[in-house]
């Protein structure tokens, strides 16, 4: 039985090449502090030598991790928040602003919004371009009990990244199917 | 569904004769399972592993039959996995030397083991050996309440949670899958 | 059986121990223990020859240098995992958001909406 609700929050913030952190978004405060609130917190910060350290690890033998560690051959950084409440509400979307108000055009495109009604959720990908490329990336989940924003900074092929939701044996997410 | 103990008739004559080095072949892979699974480090498995066996050759004399041997063996891997669990908190796991196991074949869903075997490695000891003993050597609540000698309720209680556990936490990150 | 058991039970197979375990293990069990291997050791009192003092000495400073180097690439060894461990977590949360658009997208087509 699920008790809590999942809330995930992921932030991906892309990072000009000349700061030390390749992460060029910051954390609002008053997202940080929704730890606070939270009953499980997911705080990924991957960059510089401790990525190329990470691909170091990655083994080239094994298919999904050489997938991986293609992917994060040209990254400059990972970050991820994820905040999972255990009661809806804990989170406004002043919050949720907060984020989404510093990915503006023209380096920020939104590429796509989905909102289901339904499931009160609200996913929206915004990408960086440079010179016709995506050099960026970015990912807003807001779900009742859960926030997430990934933050994705360097050269990122899409399709891939979205291939180890599935292609690697993760089930589908037909959510709305398995409800039914 | 209990696995049957690896008992037969030239383990019992190995037994008889003492002979030490069939023993820790014909088991090796069993304790050093146990160990690498619940301990998820291969260097220090294969010490707790070569501790136990050296602990079986001080007390070959006491092994009554093959079956008694491997309770032996399980019962007092468990015990020294989990103690050294106790002393050291682990900080850190080393998925990267733990190979898969040897009789598996194609990963079907290698990012929802990794995440399982994360999950698993984050219970606190004594579930995590029920779990390790139900699920490598299929042994069912009573015989690990044997094993660990620890009340059947409290290894029917550990399972329940960690599964409840493994299955919320799983969904967390893959959605609703059906598990 | 439920998949979550089965996951857990090919998760939770057996492995082979690293080559020559057993020959190891048979090593130590036929050795004296450390104990008595400490009480056999040679006397370093001051009647022994000079330069064995200096050798074990050596051999100590050796064993010494040896460990800290050892205790290192196991530090880079934990650092690295955890760092590989990040990544891969990292993924999977973006990999699976973007995919939950990415089917709620192809819902919408297949009902003839637009997104």
């Amino acid at each position: 039985m699920r008790s809590i609700i999942t809330g995930v929050i992921a932030t991906l913030i892309v990072a000009s090449a000349s700061d030390s952190r390749a992460q060029d978004i910051t954390i609002p405060v008053n997202v940080e502090r929704l730890a606070a609130k939270a009953v499980e917190t997911v705080n990924v910060t991957v960059d510089g030598a401790l990525l190329q350290l990470a691909s170091k690890f990655l083994s080239s033998n094994d298919p999904e991790e050489k997938v991986a560690k293609n992917l994060i051959a040209n990254l400059k950084g990972i970050y991820v928040r994820s905040f999972e409440f255990a009661e809806p509400d804990q989170y406004t979307e002043a919050d949720v602003e907060s984020l989404r108000s510093q990915l503006k055009a023209p380096t920020w495109s939104k590429m796509v919004s989905v909102t289901s009604k339904k499931d009160g959720e609200n996913v929206e990908v915004f990408f960086k371009m440079v010179k016709e490329q995506i050099a960026g990336l970015v990912v807003i989940a807001a779900e009742p009990k859960e926030l997430t924003f990934v933050n994705i900074v360097g050269p990122i092929d899409l399709a891939t990244l979205s291939s180890l939701g599935g292609q690697f044996g993760i089930p589908k997410l037909d959510l709305e199917e398995q409800k039914k | 569904m209990a696995q049957p103990a690896r008992v037969n008739a030239p383990l019992e004559s190995k037994l008889n004769r003492g002979d030490f080095a069939a023993i820790v072949l014909e088991h090796q892979s069993m304790v050093f399972s146990l160990a690498v699974n619940f301990l998820r480090d291969r260097q220090v498995a294969e010490e707790v592993a070569q501790d136990v066996f050296l602990q079986l050759h001080k007390n070959l004399h006491a092994i009554a039959s093959g079956e008694h041997l491997v309770f032996w063996l399980r019962r007092v891997t468990s015990q020294r996995c989990i103690d050294y669990s106790r002393r050291r908190k682990w900080s850190q796991v080393s998925l990267e030397d733990v190979p898969e196991p040897a009789a598996r074949t194609v990963a079907r869903d290698p990012w929802l083991s990794r995440r399982l075997r994360q999950l698993v490695d984050s219970l606190p000891p004594a579930p995590r050996m029920v779990v390790v003993l139900r699920y490598q050597e299929d042994l069912t609540p009573q015989e690990i309440a044997d094993l660990l000698a620890i009340p059947i309720a409290t290894v029917k209680s550990h399972l329940q949670r960690s599964l409840a556990m493994l299955r919320e936490k799983v969904l967390r990150v893959f959605g609703d899958v059906v598990l | 059986m439920t998949e979550l058991d089965d996951e857990l039970r090919k998760m939770m197979g057996r492995v082979e121990p690293p080559g020559g375990f057993a020959e190891r293990v048979l090593r130590r069990a036929g050795k004296p223990s450390a104990t008595e291997t400490r009480a056999n050791l040679p006397s370093t009192k001051s009647s022994t020859p000079a330069f064995v003092r200096w050798a074990v000495a050596a051999a100590l400073v050796a064993a010494v240098a040896g460990g800290l180097e050892y205790r290192a690439r196991r530090q880079e060894q934990a650092a690295g995992e955890a760092a590989r461990e990040q990544v891969v977590q990292a993924l999977q949360i973006a990999g699976s958001k973007l995919q939950l658009v990415q089917t709620k997208i192809n819902r919408l087509h297949e009902t003839g909406r637009n997104p």
